[in-house]
């Protein structure tokens, strides 16, 4: 056997292991700094545009058009201008309910008004497709305005649950 | 050995004559003449609508301004349509104002409005539709309703409360133009009770006829996504029943396109004038009346 001043091979490798062993044990965290942890948070919120691409990668919407600025004022009476983002998006066929409206207030003031203007598009819905289509207005019924932080938003779909996850943990409190 | 090569020559010959007349005719048909080229830069240049006689019937803008003036009401029919305009941003149909509601019908325009009641929205709120129109401030109203009236009114009943619409809406905006749109077919055979293609027919008849009588418009929506047989086209229904797709509103874009040209002609037709004499006419006439009697 091959030695070292009376060391064995064997005896040098196991000891190496063990000092490995204790210096991994005794390395101390080190603490991210304050920059870091923001930009870990700042990530994990993607603008409304991003969010609605990920639901169209992950959910077939069903012939979805995107409303306007005007179209979202003159049936809807929501003013754009208290908007720092949105997507309005309804499909384009008329006997189909499906709805994806995702929208970040400038100001948190503003959440009531527009969460109410929602609530109009439920309703609308809701009106809409009673007692004419009733596999539609189940999917409407199941559906609800929602908010976090300055963002507000309405799902009205079969898939609802799928895009709601995507939204919220997509958005920053 | 000289015959062989002659007929070689003569071969080589008789082939580049040919080629050459083929080239000639290619040659002539590849190379349109000046007057072709100045015709087809013409065409290209232009972007109006114009007549056999290449006079332009009417320009883009002017179909902007006619259905930016315009406000379109109906049902979920009209709101296939309303949201196929939102996406056409470069078109007339863009400018086009819309007061539409799934299951929407005169029988619900009549209703007063509450929280269950259908009515259309505008900025957020619900309105009696002539309450809408004023608010609007629209020159033109064209209505899509009776889908939804048929089963219920029947097609005389749905008649008389679409006039009753019609009627109120005139008594709040007395300037207002009406023009009424046919009721769509369903696809063959997919009617249900009284909502079905030969009553939808009948029903088209009776709203013809009363446009005639009151002096409103009537476009044809239905015939053009027909298949010829009174039946909506299967191509152009989107859900196997009643509902349309954007094949459906193409057609409809090229119909209310031809219906303002022919609304453009009415109104430049030159009125009938009324003949009066002039002096000298009438002076002329009395001289004769004299002389006529002189010669009695």
């Amino acid at each position: 056997m091959y030695k070292v001043r009376g060391w064995t091979k064997k005896n040098i490798v196991v000891l190496v292991g063990i000092i490995m062993l204790l210096v991994g044990c005794g390395a101390k965290e080190v603490p991210a700094t304050s920059d870091e942890v923001q930009t870990s948070t700042t990530q994990k919120a993607k603008s409304v545009e991003e969010i609605y691409e990920e639901i169209k990668q992950t959910v077939a919407l069903a012939s979805p058009v995107l409303m306007d600025d005007e179209f979202i004022a003159n049936y809807y009476g929501i003013d754009s201008a208290t908007l720092e983002e949105y997507v309005f998006s309804m499909s384009e066929d008329a006997a189909q309910a499906e709805t994806v409206i995702v929208m970040k207030a400038k100001e948190e003031a503003d959440l009531g008004a527009l969460s109410s203007s929602l609530q109009v598009v439920v309703d609308e819905k809701r009106n809409e497709m009673e007692n004419y289509l009733p596999e539609q207005f189940a999917i409407v019924e199941k559906s609800e305005v929602q908010t976090k932080g300055n963002y507000v938003w309405l799902v009205i779909s079969e898939q609802a649950d799928a895009i709601v996850e995507i939204i919220e943990k997509n958005t920053a409190d | 050995m000289i015959k062989k090569r002659m007929a070689v020559v003569a071969l080589l010959t008789a082939l580049m004559v040919s080629n050459s007349a083929g080239t000639y005719v290619y040659a002539a048909e590849s190379q349109p003449t000046k007057e072709q080229k100045a015709q087809v830069q013409t065409e290209e240049t232009k972007e109006d609508n114009t007549s056999e006689d290449n006079v332009p019937q009417i320009t883009e803008e002017e179909l902007a301004q006619y259905y930016g003036n315009s406000v379109f009401v109906g049902d979920s029919i009209m709101l296939g349509f309303r949201n196929y305009c939102t996406k056409k941003e470069d078109s007339f149909v863009h400018e086009i104002q819309f007061l539409a509601a799934g299951s929407y019908s005169a029988f619900n325009a009549a209703k007063p409005v509450t929280d269950k009641n259908v009515h259309p929205l505008y900025k957020g709120k619900k309105y009696q539709v002539w309450e809408a129109v004023r608010l609007m401030g629209v020159e033109r109203v064209f209505i899509l309703l009776g889908m939804n009236d048929i089963s219920i009114l029947g097609l005389e009943g749905a008649r008389d409360q679409y006039k009753e619409v019609i009627d109120k809406i005139l008594e709040v905006n007395p300037d207002v133009e009406i023009h009424i749109m046919s009721t769509t077919y369903t696809l063959k055979n997919a009617g249900k009770g009284k909502l079905n293609n030969e009553n939808i027919a009948k029903y088209n008849e009776l709203l013809k006829k009363m446009a005639e009588e009151n002096g409103w418009g009537y476009m044809d929506v239905a015939t053009p996504i027909s298949d010829g047989k009174g039946n909506l086209k299967s191509n152009y229904c989107s859900d196997e029943y009643v509902h349309l797709n954007s094949s459906a509103y193409d057609i409809w874009e090229t119909v209310l396109r031809n219906y303002a040209i022919e609304q453009k002609k009415v109104e430049e037709e030159p009125e009938v004038e009324v003949t009066t004499q002039t002096e000298t006419e009438k002076n002329t006439e009395e001289q004769g009346n004299v002389q006529s009697k002189g010669l009695d």
